[in-house]
């Protein structure tokens, strides 16, 4: 095959992948950037400008971009530090150890609906916990553990759902860690927390990073446990925009919120990425 | 410094023993060197000094202190790993102060100790690189620096050399031992290459299964091995089967496969039946006036340079003879050769 020739081959064989990414991407990048301005309009008639904006931002969404971003922040690092000493766990040889791996992958096979309706029949009002409670006379009436205000129902879903993730992550950059550093602290008089702190946390910081990112993007933007299991107010940004553009026929404010949610998503990313490496290099 | 005494040790994997009741001691600032095949447990040894490796049975002790439930970063036992084990995200000053951040030292003192070290092992100024930048043989003495600064009781080397080439290994054995001179660390050190067993050691410790076959400074190693194992792990053996035939004040009479052999050494109590052995280069031409003739065929003759490795047949046994330079002797010749008397050794 000619040079030339092989070039084209190459082009046609990631032209479908990478095509439709790009053009559905692209295309709905840009769609919902002139929407946020004005432009394509379902339902009013097309103005220019930034009136969208003006109408978006106020304290309804100031307060679901607020719950938003906790909920995503707590679900992120709580599901992180829950992650850490299972992977750190995980990287010895033992007994049962398959049986253990396995049954922490459950929730990924989940999808996030289902999750929250099995974790509605533990948590409900009339759930398995609160009726268990009731019954040991632990508490006299039933406690709120969903759509409370705090959002703590969406926060344990959530973790449930994404702390195997978290894991896999973690126990495989921590696997990759040579047992031979480890060791070597050890040897230079580096007790168990210094172990980690000096050694694996550092080493295993990218694979951190990775999972709260990826964790964080996908709690932020959560529709599906927020409209099961979420507070009454704030909705989730996800639900604010469904809201505003199926029940009020906002679609500019709607375009809005999908705006602010992923450019969240992404100076979260490139912040955590920022303070990782400092991190590195602080505790080395 | 301190004195290593080991007491018994044993340790197995599963069914498998690979320390079998081991005793052994260096003394204070001696170089002691654990050679043996893979698999013979010396590193396992060298583990458990350093308190990375549970053991079964036994004891260890630095001077009187019994070391057996003391946590490995509490032991003082500073290990240079083949591997290096750098740590890959600190810079090579913050690898090398490791130790003495662990310990509580200062940053400056630290950075002082650190300086001083790495001008011992010949890499000043690399304190800001990372160890990822540097080459193998630097690595190894960043590894090397690291152990040192703390000052530790016993220096342990895990086959560190095994990862260079040639050249650097042999450059890197002789600062090994000038520095674990000059600093007076007691040392073990760990190989499976008896040249650089013989060229490092105060004393060589032969091992093979779990088990000791021989202590000795290499010279004696060399010279007397105790067992075919050790004559045959240690430089090149002629192994002969032999019979006692008499046993006096002045040695002992031999009937050997390749001929009757007097020899000045005499058998450990009153066997039959004994294993002989000398080293290649002892067999010389044979002269009126030296015993043990042995007459043979040359099968093989290579020409090496500094010296001629010879193959010689004689009723069906193949010896080895070296000689130094280059020799007469045609391959089919029989020629005359003899063995001297102090250099036939009778194994165990």
């Amino acid at each position: 095959m000619t040079k030339r020739g092989h070039r084209l081959a190459v082009l046609l064989l990631v032209f479908p992948a990478v095509g439709y990414v790009a053009l559905f991407l692209a295309a709905v990048l840009i769609m919902t950037l002139l929407q946020s301005v004005g432009f394509f309009s379902f339902t009013a008639t097309t103005t220019i400008g930034l009136d969208e904006w003006a109408k978006l931002l106020d304290g309804q969404t100031w307060d679901s971009f607020i719950y938003s971003l906790r909920i995503a922040l707590a679900s992120s690092l709580g599901g992180l530090f829950l992650a850490y000493p299972i992977a750190l766990y995980l990287r010895n040889n033992f007994r049962g150890k398959t049986i253990i791996s396995n049954l922490l992958r459950v929730p990924l096979f989940l999808p996030a609906l289902v999750a929250a309706f099995l974790i509605l029949n533990i948590m409900s009002f009339h759930g398995i916990l609160n009726e268990t409670l009731l019954a040991l006379r632990i508490i006299k009436e039933p406690l709120r553990m969903l759509h409370d205000d705090q959002g703590i129902g969406v926060l344990v879903i959530q973790i449930w759902k994404n702390l195997p993730f978290q894991t896999l992550i973690l126990t495989a950059v921590l696997t990759n860690v040579p047992r031979e550093l480890e060791a070597a602290a050890r040897n230079l008089g580096a007790g168990s927390f210094s172990v980690f702190r000096f050694v694996l946390f550092p080493l295993s910081l990218p694979g951190a990073v990775t999972g709260v990112v990826l964790v964080f993007i996908g709690v932020l933007g959560d529709f599906a446990v927020n409209s099961i299991a979420g507070p009454l107010y704030p909705p989730s940004l996800a639900i604010r925009m469904y809201l505003l553009g199926h029940a009020f026929s906002e679609w500019g404010q709607a375009a809005g919120i999908a705006i602010i949610t992923m450019v969240t998503a992404l100076v979260f990313a490139v912040l955590l990425a920022r303070l990782a490496k400092l991190t590195v290099r602080l505790v080395g | 410094m301190a004195r290593l005494r080991i007491t018994n040790l044993v340790k197995s994997y599963g069914d498998q023993v690979v320390v079998d009741h081991l005793t052994l001691d260096a003394a204070d600032g001696e170089f002691l060197t654990l050679l043996g095949p893979s698999g013979c447990g010396k590193t396992t040894i060298l583990r458990a000094i350093g308190g990375l490796v549970e053991i079964d049975g036994g004891e260890i002790h630095f001077d009187d202190r019994l070391m057996n439930d003391v946590p490995p970063h509490k032991r003082s036992a500073a290990l240079v790993f083949q591997s290096y084990a750098l740590f890959p995200h600190m810079t090579v000053g913050e690898n090398i102060g490791f130790g003495l951040r662990m310990r509580g030292v200062a940053q400056r003192e630290r950075n002082e100790a650190v300086v001083e070290a790495m001008a011992m092992v010949n890499l000043e100024g690399l304190t800001e690189r990372m160890p990822g930048q540097l080459s193998g043989g630097q690595q190894q003495r960043v590894a090397l620096a690291r152990a040192i600064v703390t000052r530790p009781d016993i220096l342990l080397f895990d086959e560190p050399l095994s990862n260079l080439d040639a050249k650097l290994r042999e450059r890197l054995r002789i600062e090994i031992r000038e520095l674990q001179r000059r600093l007076k660390i007691t040392a073990v050190y760990v190989t499976h290459d008896q040249g650089e067993a013989m060229a490092i050691s105060d004393r060589i410790v032969v091992m093979n299964k779990g088990r000791i076959e021989q202590v000795g400074d290499p010279a004696t190693i060399y010279r007397h091995p105790a067992t075919s194992f050790t004559a045959e792990f240690i430089g090149q053996a002629n192994i002969v089967e032999a019979r006692v035939s008499s046993v006096g004040p002045e040695g002992c009479q031999l009937q050997s496969s390749v001929g009757d052999l007097t020899a000045t050494a005499r058998p450990d109590g009153a066997p039959d039946h004994v294993f002989i052995t000398w080293r290649p280069e002892d067999m010389l031409p044979h002269e009126p006036g030296l015993g043990n003739r042995i007459e043979a065929r040359v099968v093989n003759s290579i020409f090496m340079g500094n010296l001629t490795d010879l193959f010689i047949e004689v009723n069906g046994i193949v010896l080895r003879v070296q000689r130094p330079g280059a020799v007469p002797w045609q391959v089919g010749e029989t020629i005359a050769m003899s063995v001297p008397e102090d250099r036939i050794q009778i194994l165990r």
